[in-house]
């Protein structure tokens, strides 16, 4: 099972995973022209946002969350050279965050209740799972 | 690595799979009280909806693509029996399902029920494609 594997996490590198993941991703979406694409398309108000320390802090809670299972999934796999991180981590940018991405916002565009999100937004987003994903992974598959 | 697994996933249990998922969820997203919270939260209007046909198709194709990502996950685990299925579908639906269904709400700003109808569709849908790839031999 794979909570068998949950004792041998080693939780510097589930920690070190989790804040490379989190600054690729705040640098994805904060730094132009990405930054300003992602928005625009998004339909995105800086003044609609929580206050940012809890966004952080949330943010934080649930991408520790997520690369634990990775790290679970790592470990249950016997994934350990970076090139089958790699192969992880897309599969899963693959399978649940392009996918997922495409459901969710695919779903309220069908509906006419978003604007429609051009190329960008699409790019921009599948891109991040995919490359957010692999970071992780990989970072969880090489450290000893 | 994890897609040295394609060539031995079990198709038929894959076509399953994604169907019970499609099923599942077509119940979740359309039977009250869950329909009508998550109409609400995601601002639907009631039968305004496109033609059903290519939003059913595209839904179905989707859910595929993902139900063969978690049957390589199943199969590079050696998940084989329903607790294993159960604990490798609920961690991706933790994990990823109802964390990233999180994230997403808290920056784009969704209803508030949203995340959390779509986090756990994804936690106990991904369970049950995982416990149907676990026990199909």
């Amino acid at each position: 099972m794979i909570f068998d594997h949950f004792e041998g996490l080693d939780w510097l590198a589930v920690l070190a995973a989790t804040l490379a993941w989190y600054a690729f991703s705040t640098l994805w979406y904060s730094v132009p022209p990405m930054s300003t694409a992602w928005r625009a398309a998004a339909g995105i108000a800086p003044q609609e946002r929580p206050p940012m320390s809890s966004l952080v802090t949330a943010s934080l809670v649930m991408y520790f969350l997520a690369t634990v299972v990775v790290a679970l999934i790592v470990a249950a796999t016997g994934t350990d050279t970076a090139l089958e991180g790699l192969a992880l981590g897309a599969t899963f940018g693959l399978g649940f965050g392009v996918v997922g991405g495409i459901i969710s916002q695919g779903v309220l565009q069908a509906y006419q209740l978003t604007e429609e999100k051009g190329g960008a937004y699409w790019l921009i987003s599948f891109a991040h799972a995919i490359v957010g994903w692999s970071i992780a992974t990989v970072i969880l598959a090489i450290w000893d | 690595m994890i897609l040295e697994f394609f060539d031995g996933l079990n198709w038929l249990a894959i076509a399953v799979a994604t169907l019970a998922w499609f099923v599942f969820s077509a119940i979740w997203y359309s039977v009250p009280p869950i329909s009508k919270a998550w109409q609400a939260a995601a601002r639907v209007p009631p039968q305004e909806g496109p033609p059903l046909p290519s939003l059913m198709v595209s839904t179905v194709v989707l859910y595929f693509i993902t139900t063969v990502v978690i049957a390589l996950l199943v199969a590079a685990t050696g998940a084989d029996d329903v607790t294993d299925g159960i604990a490798l579908g609920a961690s991706l639906g933790v994990g990823f399902g109802l964390a990233s269904a999180l994230v997403g709400q808290l920056y784009e700003q969704k209803g508030g029920s949203y995340w959390l109808i779509n986090g756990f569709n994804a936690l106990i849908s991904w369970s049950i494609i995982a416990v149907i790839l676990a026990l199909w031999d």
